[in-house]
């Protein structure tokens, strides 16, 4: 079931307002999965004219030049004033970059010029007079008519040949906006008879005439003309797909009429059996483009992968009615391999729309996002329900950085931004990396235990040839993947597995990593109250101003650190020669352990917090919920996680180590190690941790 | 020192006939621009002011008896377009007048002694619209107002007049909005002054560009006011705003009120106008007061239903009160030429005056 858009707007905008209202320590955006065209055509409505204007362009083009760009004469034609136009044209101060009309003052081509004034004329009245302020100034005569008497009568002065189908059109439309209905259809008659059926004025003319019998009531008769001309949006006809397929199946407006409906859930169940008829009775000579629409019909409103896998290879060995379009229908195809598994054709296709993302392609952004929406929407889940790590994590990443790995990045730094390449970002100890550590990839390698992400880093470094096309495209160096895994490692209290991972990662990754940048990692794990950073009375308080917060042990790789010391703990708990000695270790361990999921996360984590998971682009258009379903397997970072067991352990392990102890000393030590200075004065009173107490607590209200 | 002084004062004579010369000038050349204006003369008059014009024996034989010699008639208003295309349409023409084929025969034929002066009601969204694109505007009025006139054969058009609630914030735009359509108006050749109605409150702020004005002493109190006793005109109302009549900068003609409404309150929230109910129907209302009448339950209403409890204000523009106005007026305006207009030629309304009161609403003193 689909959410509402409506549902969907307001479930997207409690999402975003409690991704920041829980997120903290900078973690990740909320993942987003672009959702660009594959087989649907958003953006403003197509309409017939669309077409003819390309049409028409081009044509002009011809009869100039083929040097003349054709925004330089979409400018001169379709965009500027009479006034311009004659400036440009008569007036020999007027000056102008654009080269159709340098072409037609330089030839001098006044025999258009003057088709194109005319045009220009005739377009202007007609849009005066469907301005809201329009009134006629005469009762009687008709007014429609005698405003353009004048251009109707310049164009029949025409005898040449080259422009006789564009005079023909101005007269026609010249009769239209005079209200002359029956004389506009008996001129198109007459004028165009010579002419064949491909000439653009002529079908320009034809819809005219279609428009005029519609106005006289001719309804069939007008959607009969649109039909034929594949002017799909004018059909008035109930059903106007069956319409036009019974009489012009080929038209090319027909399939982007359907493209640019494919949000239309009702509209779209009704489609593949139309394009099954089709085909089937060879109606059509661009069968791809029908082959995809069922293709798309089936995935996406059916869910019928088999099938769809079907037609799409079906699609995919037949014409279609544009390049751009058999592109698309091979971008889709990808997303319906993945809805199968199929690796077969993975690397043919990646290495493919990869160069569609190339850096000289205009389109070259859209064509990343289809590669980004092509693996997170349907690779990622698929390959994880199957277990299959590494090559869902490579493609995430590949995904994650098909922008970056030849740019460079733009870093803010105080009120400026620096351009810095990949690897001085990466190597960096004073810029934020928003790179490695925000990243979809990074955050489904956190869900994996260490052992499975190690097997994942030895299976990525494997010889396939997939993986040796992904491989330098993505990050795969030993500081990242060791210190992620001793990560891991901690958070299962793996200590020995941390240390050998930590033990192995280079000082100088440390340093730059954000979690180091950000100094939480100088958080001491074994103080019963590490972080003391808010204080209830003021504000967030600066860090290298806390006295209670120690610069770390000369080590570096704090991790590391504190794996060693958890392991020291446990070695003593284990084989202390004392009670005392072995109780105070088990204290230090499970404070360790406490801190260590809580005010030090950093050790176990690389954020906390919350974010929404997976904001499509474009929610009102697409299934969000259908995205959620997908990533069930997501992990979220929250600080709580199982907190209550956490802190239960930790109160056990508290008293069992306070009930282990035998001596005051010992006790006083561990009083002193859990902040009960009171209990050290009152009970403790001979001992040397009260005597250091006494002389070092100038100011004893401070330490209640 | 005593040839300084001479020369000195020889040339303050210089500069000083010089100034009167270009004062003279100056003076001459207003004239000139003013002799257009020239042509107002004063005529009983009324405001047409209904979507269609359609003038039937009875109007004409009260125009004829009460010797109409004008007929000031509301072409179309222009309001803010929601959805605009273009500069042009961030105000479009509204309720335009229709004027039917046997009306433009009367227009044509029968109506050459009146004359004819067309109204534009502009509205504050449409004047704010196109702030600093005035001369827009004003273009697209007169243009509009002459095809219309052309087309209608309204005869005898010597003036055009601008009908709008400006305030001190929107002042400049309507002044710069006159001044262009004066421009228009000259540009096309064509002979008609420009008039604007002035509203009370504006009679104390700078008059707007035209020549002439229209001074409307009807709508003085605020009638979404539950506790109002009459909205339509209140001698109270207007009296402290009559001391910048004697002074005021243009030429103005009084223009009084004889029309009336019933107004509707829910809650002493006004809830809109209502026209016709029969509010001495004692099944279905209470008398409160003189003017104010009480629902006794729910009555259907066109699309609405008039709640049980509701209150009903019903406005009139009595003889009597309209001529105290028009007295206090004419006391401070006798040394002033000048004309009466009646708001609106609506027979429904204009019969409750006697021909005698009606006489008496349209003399000046």
């Amino acid at each position: 079931m689909k959410l509402t858009s409506f549902f969907r707007h307001i479930s997207s905008c409690l999402l975003i307002l409690c991704s920041y209202a829980n997120s903290i320590a900078c973690g990740p955006d909320a993942p987003s999965i672009p959702t660009p065209d594959f087989f649907g055509l958003s953006g403003p409505d197509k309409s017939m004219a669309n077409y003819e204007k390309m049409e028409n362009l081009k044509l002009w083009q011809a009869m100039t030049s083929v040097d003349i760009p054709l925004s330089d004469i979409e400018e001169a034609v379709y965009h500027d004033s009479k006034a311009r136009f004659d400036n440009c044209t008569y007036n020999d101060r007027y000056k102008t970059k654009n080269r159709f009309y340098n072409y037609l003052i330089n030839t001098g081509s006044y025999y258009m010029i003057d088709l194109l004034s005319t045009a220009k004329d005739l377009e202007e009245r007609r849009r005066k007079e469907s301005s809201p302020w329009y009134y006629p100034e005469n009762r009687f005569t008709n007014n429609y008519e005698s405003d353009y008497i004048d251009i109707i009568e310049t164009c029949k002065q025409y005898d040449g040949e080259l422009l006789k189908d564009r005079y023909a059109l101005q007269i026609t439309r010249a009769l239209f906006a005079s209200r002359q209905y029956a004389e506009c259809i008996e001129f198109v008659d007459s004028a165009f008879s010579e002419f064949p059926d491909t000439n653009l004025m002529k079908r320009m003319a034809q819809s005219y005439m279609a428009g005029c019998w519609s106005i006289l009531g001719q309804t069939q008769h007008a959607d009969s003309v649109f039909a034929k001309s594949g002017d799909v949006w004018s059909i008035s006809n109930d059903n106007r797909i069956d319409y036009i397929t019974k009489l012009n199946p080929d038209a090319p407006q027909l399939i982007d009429y359907i493209r640019s409906n494919a949000a239309d859930t009702a509209f779209m169940y009704r489609m593949d059996s139309v394009a099954d008829k089709l085909i089937g009775e060879n109606k059509v000579s661009n069968k791809g483009d029908w082959y995809f629409l069922m293709a798309f019909v089936s995935n996406e409103y059916r869910h019928d992968v088999t099938l769809a896998g079907r037609q799409i290879y079906n699609a995919m060995k037949h014409k279609f009615s544009s390049e751009e379009f058999r592109d698309l229908a091979r971008a889709y195809k990808m997303k319906i391999d993945a809805g199968s598994g199929s690796l077969n054709t993975l690397l043919v296709d990646l290495k493919w729309i990869e160069g569609k993302a190339d850096i000289l392609n205009a389109d070259r952004y859209e064509w990343i996002r289809r590669i980004r929406n092509i693996i997170y929407a349907d690779w990622i889940p698929e390959l994880w329900q199957k277990k299959d790590y590494s090559p869902a994590i490579m493609l995430c990443s590949y995904a994650d950085n098909i922008e970056d790995f030849k740019s460079l990045i733009q870093v803010y730094c105080g009120d400026t931004y620096q351009t810095l390449t990949v690897p001085e970002l990466r190597d960096s100890d004073k810029y934020w990396n928003t790179i490695d550590y925000a990243s979809l990839s990074f955050q489904l390698m956190g869900i994996l235990s260490s052992t499975q992400l190690a097997t994942v880093h030895n299976q990525m470094m494997g010889s396939t040839p997939l993986y040796n096309f992904l491989r330098p495209k993505i990050r795969t160096d030993r500081d990242y993947y060791y210190e992620l895994i001793g990560t891991l490692a901690l958070r299962e209290e793996n200590y020995p597995r941390a240390e050998y991972y930590l033990s192995k990662v280079s000082d100088k990754y440390i340093k730059s990593m954000n979690i180091a940048k950000d100094k939480y990692l100088l958080r001491d794990p074994f103080e019963i109250y590490p972080t003391e950073w808010f204080d209830g009375k003021s504000a967030y308080l600066d860090v290298n101003k806390m006295g209670s917060v120690k610069e770390p042990d000369c080590e570096i790789n704090a991790k590391l650190s504190f794996a060693r010391k958890m392991q020291s703990f446990k070695r003593i708990m284990q084989q202390g020669k004392t009670p005392d000695e072995r109780g105070i270790a088990r204290l230090m361990y499970a404070i360790g352990r406490y801190n260590s999921f809580n005010h030090c996360w950093a050790l176990t984590k690389y954020w906390v917090g919350w974010v929404g998971l997976f904001d499509p682009e474009e929610y009102l258009y697409y299934d969000w919920g259908e995205y959620q379903g997908k990533y069930r397997f997501y992990y979220q970072y929250y600080l709580n996680d199982n907190a209550d067991l956490i802190y239960a352990i930790y109160k056990y392990e508290e008293q069992s180590s306070l009930a282990m102890l035998t001596t005051d000393e010992a006790r006083a030590e561990a009083n002193y190690i859990l902040g009960n200075l009171v209990t050290i004065k009152n009970r403790y009173t001979n001992t040397p941790v009260a005597n250091y107490i006494r002389s070092s607590c100038d100011q004893w209200e401070n330490w209640y | 020192m005593k040839y300084l002084l001479l020369l000195l004062t020889t040339l303050a004579l210089i500069i000083a006939s010089f100034s009167i010369s270009s004062n003279d000038e100056e003076v001459k050349a207003i004239e000139e621009t003013d002799s257009v204006c020239d042509v107002h003369t004063e005529k009983n008059s009324v405001y047409y002011w209904k979507t269609k014009f359609h003038l039937d024996s009875a109007d004409l034989s009260f125009v004829r008896k009460h010797n109409i010699g004008r007929i000031y008639l509301r072409m179309f208003d222009v309001s803010k377009e929601v959805y605009p295309t273009s500069l042009s349409d961030r105000a479009v023409p509204n309720a335009t007048v229709r004027i039917d084929y046997e009306d433009y025969k009367l227009l044509k034929d029968s109506l050459l002694d009146l004359e004819f002066v067309p109204v534009v009601y502009i509205t504050l969204d449409a004047l704010k619209a196109m702030s600093q694109h005035e001369g827009v505007l004003a273009a697209n009025i007169v243009t509009r107002i002459k095809n219309m006139c052309s087309y209608n054969s309204i005869p005898n058009v010597n003036e055009i007049q601008l009908d709008c609630d400006w305030t001190k914030s929107t002042r400049q735009s309507f002044f710069n909005l006159c001044d262009s359509v004066k421009h228009e108006i000259s540009k096309l050749d064509l002979p008609w002054r420009i008039s604007s109605t002035i509203r009370l409150h504006q009679l104390s702020q700078d008059a707007p560009p035209v020549n002439s004005g229209v001074l409307m002493v009807y709508n003085t109190g605020n009638f979404t006011n539950p506790d109002a006793s009459n909205s339509i005109i209140d001698a109270s109302d207007v009296k402290p705003y009559l001391r910048y009549l004697p002074t005021y900068p243009l030429h103005l003609d009084i223009s009084y009120p004889t029309y009336s409404w019933q107004l509707l309150f829910h809650h002493r929230s006004f809830v809109g106008l209502i026209n016709n109910l029969d509010l001495t129907d004692e099944k279905l209302f209470t008398r409160l007061s003189d003017n104010i009448y009480k629902a006794k339950k729910d009555i259907p209403y066109k699309s609405m239903v008039i709640h049980e409890g509701d209150e009903i204000r019903e406005e009139t523009s009595a003889f009597n009160d309209v001529n105290n106005v028009r007295t206090m007026i004419e006391k401070r305006y006798a040394n002033h030429q000048h004309s009466n207009i009646l708001y609106h030629l609506d027979l429904k309304n204009l019969n409750k005056y006697s021909d005698y009161e009606i006489d008496i609403l349209l003399s000046t003193y």
